[in-house]
């Protein structure tokens, strides 16, 4: 299942993200703070090991030194005695098995005025024994040697640099040289011991803290007296590969290590991360331990990696055991879903799961429970509404069908006129009428229009088309038909309704039209050349408002050809969805537009299509009458 | 004897079984300084000439002199520099040049101090080789009024390096090079190169007696030649080159590095560029700057008497 669609999947790989960051965070810190430890851990043991292997190259450096201070004496106390002086060197050798060779290399003439005297006695190497012999010759000036000049023109003892003794031990050598001196502080020889540094490099070899640690020696010349490549040794300097390389680090920590100082730095080592504690020796040498971190965090790698896959099983297993918690945490959440849609479905009696806990499932549990509830009641309201609705509408129903019975629907032709007439109630029924009678050779007709809407609008409606009928009947001039209407409406009329009326009568035989406005829109007539125009008339009182109401006849002839046009405010004012009204104008502009010889019900027709064209599928919010005459028309029709 | 052995062995395989032998003797322990003559063995280039040469070579502690040996006749052909052989021929030793390699000097002063002027050196003790070759200093000194403390050594650079010196004579290709490999650089203000001091003389050159030049001079035409010609096979193939000399190196057991050689190689080389043309073209020194020469160590006092050139220079 797609975690997009799995809310505990989701949730989960949530809390999966958050823990792996925070573990992650924790990790690294944690790591470098390990890191940190073991490495200075790893620092301080090197130190320590490489300090042990200094005590004991000390040790043997001082035993050879305190050696030869200690037999200084009998030089100075015998310089003349030859036998005395041949017995020192010989008494080095063989009381000090570190020493394998010594000298007292007197100044050419000091002794004796013989221009070299330097009796040496060494341990031979291939046989063990300890041998004399008088060093000093053409072929061998000694006063010109490291051995002999350094420490002479330094005034101080002094370690030589390693040397490859040729033709003696083919071994790795160095002297031990101190300058003798008279009682004036003149110099008159030199004291030597050697040693075989072949230990030097069994001792540096053995200082391996890490599987991959080397330690290497140089003189004070930067060459290398031990080093874990053997071809290096005596032969090459710390400077060689460095120069070569121009490795500024390892520059660094050669020019520290000659400088005699102690310390530690971090170097790239051939592309490894790596290390070096360093320190000096008393004779100016040093010591360097290199260490790669590969080595020392090899087994922090190992904690990490076992750390790291602890971890990543930790984080599986908290992801499957927080998905299975939430699944079942939440499946109230599914059964109450399902309910919910159970009752979308239209089975508003489900059943809604219970819940055991008191926390916001149960609130939900409550929540669907009074939602369901609530739907119910609804329901059986709506029910009731309905029902009464549908008795209110049958009634409204039978209602319109009477008020539309109470409209003439048949437009028979009354001499030359033709006519015709039809309303569109805004509601079931409405307060528009229109009626016409003949009575006494003239053609009596109205449009009226009653204040409100629905029912009451309805039964004054019926009020007002009774009285017209009854009153017109009686074949009384316009202005009293109106004046007796209007005080038939006044009569009892205690919700002070009223309606306007426009009403005319059309003398069938000279086409003469006397007309009487209550209150009622300008008619609009249409004349025999097309040109429109609306009626004049005296706007007067809407009828049912004051019993009395002094009506007044108009009167105009009508020319054959002429049409009229009456209508209600409904035409007027019908609105598009944006409010705008159809207007008079627009209804002067289609009467304009009218076909002359269109008969009065395709003028109706028309209009009315016109004004459903401009509503645009607008709901219809007023009552719309229309009723058109046609004064002795061209062609003669009878309308249904 | 032990340190001839390889050696020995060496000569021994490449002896021919016949042609006219040569005892050749460089100057100095065995190094790239001399790669040319290793080269012209190792290539058979002598043998091509109808040779056979022994290099010999001094050891490390050696206080001998090369034009020692070829005045007592226990070299033939010496290597040895055009300042120094003059001294030598003024003091009775009858050596004449027969090849000039080199052709421009590269003696220097490294010194643990600034060197502003040749005045930074008055009174300093500074290590110059017991055998030689720096009479160009004592020319230095004379023309510049210097009175220092010449302190004699073999070889090496521990007088340096101990701080028993103030300073140290060394040559560009040599010991300046141990310099730079055993303390990390020398600053360049440390040092004086006298090349550029108004002394660039040409250095190593091969030399005979004038006895040995006479009787043989077939011979020596014959081992010039083909010594150009290693000098210039080790130019074109200088990782050839330093291969074969590291071979004699190691034969001798001396304490270098193959990195320290090439630095060798390449400044022996580098000297070996006649200014003039801009090739080695192993010039001889003219009449006029051997003239030059001979006047500089007159007035220094390191001969006493005026050497003729084409006496000296064949």
């Amino acid at each position: 299942m797609s975690v997009k669609k799995n809310f505990a999947s989701r949730l989960s790989l949530y809390v999966l993200l958050i823990s792996a960051g925070l573990m992650l965070f924790v990790s690294v810190v944690f790591g470098l703070f390990v890191r940190s430890a073991v490495r200075k851990s790893a620092v301080q043991l090197t130190q320590k090991e490489l300090d042990n292997a200094i005590l004991d190259i000390e040790k043997v450096i001082t035993e050879v030194e305190r050696a030869v201070d200690n037999v200084d004496w009998i030089v100075e106390q015998h310089r003349d005695d030859e036998a005395m002086v041949c017995q020192v060197p010989r008494e080095l050798v063989s009381a000090n098995p570190n020493i394998v060779g010594s000298t007292v290399a007197f100044e050419p003439g000091a002794f004796k005025g013989r221009p070299y005297f330097a009796p040496f006695t060494y341990v031979d190497a291939t046989s063990g024994e300890i041998r004399s012999i008088q060093m000093g010759g053409a072929d061998y000036d000694y006063p010109m040697l490291d051995w002999y000049q350094i420490p002479k023109l330094l005034g101080r003892p002094y370690w030589s640099e390693p040397y490859y003794d040729e033709g003696g031990g083919e071994q790795r050598m160095s002297t031990y040289s101190m300058p003798l001196k008279d009682e004036t502080g003149a110099i008159y020889g030199i004291l030597t011991a050697d040693i075989s540094l072949e230990w030097l490099s069994d001792l540096v070899r053995s200082i391996k803290p890490y599987e991959h640690s080397y330690t290497l020696m140089v003189g004070r010349n930067g060459a290398y007296i031990a080093h874990p490549d053997s071809a290096k040794v005596l032969n090459e300097t710390v400077f060689t590969s460095a120069l070569e390389m121009r490795d500024t680090t390892a520059m660094t920590i050669a020019r520290h290590l000659l400088a005699g100082e102690r310390g530690m730095l971090r170097f790239d080592n051939d592309g490894t991360d790596s290390f070096a504690v360093f320190a000096p020796l008393s004779n100016g040498w040093a010591l360097a331990l290199i260490c790669s971190d590969m080595d020392i965090f090899r087994n922090a790698y190992v904690v990490n990696f076992v750390l790291g896959a602890l971890l990543l099983l930790g984080l599986l297993g908290l992801f499957f055991g927080c998905r299975r918690i939430v699944r079942r945490q939440t499946m109230p959440i599914v059964e109450f879903s399902n309910a919910a849609l159970t009752i979308a479905k239209g089975n508003f009696k489900a059943r809604i799961p219970e819940v055991s806990t008191r926390d916001e499932l149960l609130t939900l549990r409550n929540s669907l429970d009074y939602m369901q509830r609530s739907i119910n009641d609804y329901i059986a309201e709506l029910k009731s509404t309905t029902a009464s609705n549908e008795r209110y509408e049958s009634e409204l129903s039978i209602a319109r069908d009477i008020q539309m019975s109470m409209l003439p629907k048949a437009f028979e032709l009354k001499g030359n006129c033709d006519f015709y007439a039809m309303v569109q109630p805004a509601r079931e029924v409405g307060g528009d009428l229109y009626d016409f009678i003949e009575a006494g050779g003239s053609l009596y007709f109205l449009v009226g229009d009653v204040s409100g809407k629905g029912v009451p609008a309805a039964l004054f409606m019926a009020i007002t088309r009774a009285a017209f009928r009854f009153i017109g009947a009686l074949g009384l001039p316009m202005a009293e038909v109106m004046r007796r209407v209007n005080n038939c409406l006044c009569d009892g009329n205690q919700n002070e309704m009223f309606v306007t009326i426009f009403a005319g009568k059309i003398d069938l035989k000279t086409g003469r039209m006397d007309y009487c406005n209550a209150g009622h829109n300008p008619i609009l007539v249409v004349h025999p050349d097309g040109k429109a125009a609306y009626l004049r008339a005296r706007p007067n009182l809407a009828a049912g408002l004051f019993e009395n109401f002094p009506y007044q006849d108009e009167t105009i002839d009508l020319e054959p050809g002429t049409r009229l046009v009456l209508y209600t405010d409904g035409v007027t004012e019908a609105e598009q969805a944006d409010k705008k009204q159809f207007g008079e104008d627009r209804l002067l502009e289609w009467a304009a537009g009218l076909t002359p010889d269109a008969s009065a019900k395709a003028a109706v027709i028309d209009l009315y299509a016109r004004v459903k064209r401009f509503t645009d599928g607008a709901d219809q919010n007023d009552d719309i009458t229309l009723l058109s005459v046609l004064w002795n028309p061209a062609t003669k029709t009878i309308q249904e | 004897m032990k340190r001839f052995l390889p050696l020995a062995l060496l000569l021994l395989l490449s002896l021919p079984v016949c042609g006219q032998a040569v005892r050749f003797l460089p100057q100095w322990t065995p190094q790239t300084q001399f790669a040319g003559y290793y080269v012209a063995l190792e290539k058979g280039f002598y043998e091509a000439e109808g040779l056979t040469v022994e290099i010999d070579h001094f050891g490390g502690s050696s206080t001998e002199t090369a034009v020692g040996k070829l005045q007592t006749g226990r070299a033939d052909i010496i290597t040895s520099q055009l300042v120094m052989a003059m001294v030598s021929r003024s003091e009775g030793v009858p050596m004449v040049n027969v090849l000039q390699t080199s052709q421009v000097n590269g003696l220097m002063c490294a010194a643990h101090f600034p060197i502003d002027s040749p005045q930074s050196l008055e009174g300093k003790k500074i290590g110059r080789w017991k055998v030689g070759f720096a009479d160009i200093c004592d020319i230095f000194c004379n023309k510049n009024g210097l009175h220092v403390a010449w302190i004699p050594y073999i070889h090496g650079i521990n007088l340096y390096v101990s701080n028993a010196v103030d300073a140290l004579l060394c040559y560009s290709y040599s010991e300046f090079l141990q310099l730079q490999l055993a303390t990390g650089g020398i600053p360049a203000g440390n040092t004086i190169r006298f090349a550029e001091a108004g002394l660039n003389f040409p250095e190593d050159g091969l030399y005979v007696t004038e006895t040995y030049y006479e009787q043989n001079r077939e011979t020596v035409e014959k081992f010039v030649r083909a010594s150009r010609r290693g000098w210039d096979y080790a130019r074109a193939h200088p990782d050839e080159a330093l291969d074969i000399s590291m071979e004699f190196i190691r034969a001798y057991n001396v304490a270098t590095s193959r990195t320290l050689q090439r630095m060798m190689l390449e400044e022996v080389l580098r000297l070996q560029v006649n200014p003039a043309t801009g090739v080695a073209d192993y010039a001889p020194v003219d009449e006029a700057r051997f003239l030059e020469i001979n006047a500089a160590l007159l007035e220094a006092g390191c001969i006493h008497h005026s050497l003729d050139y084409k006496e000296m220079i064949r």
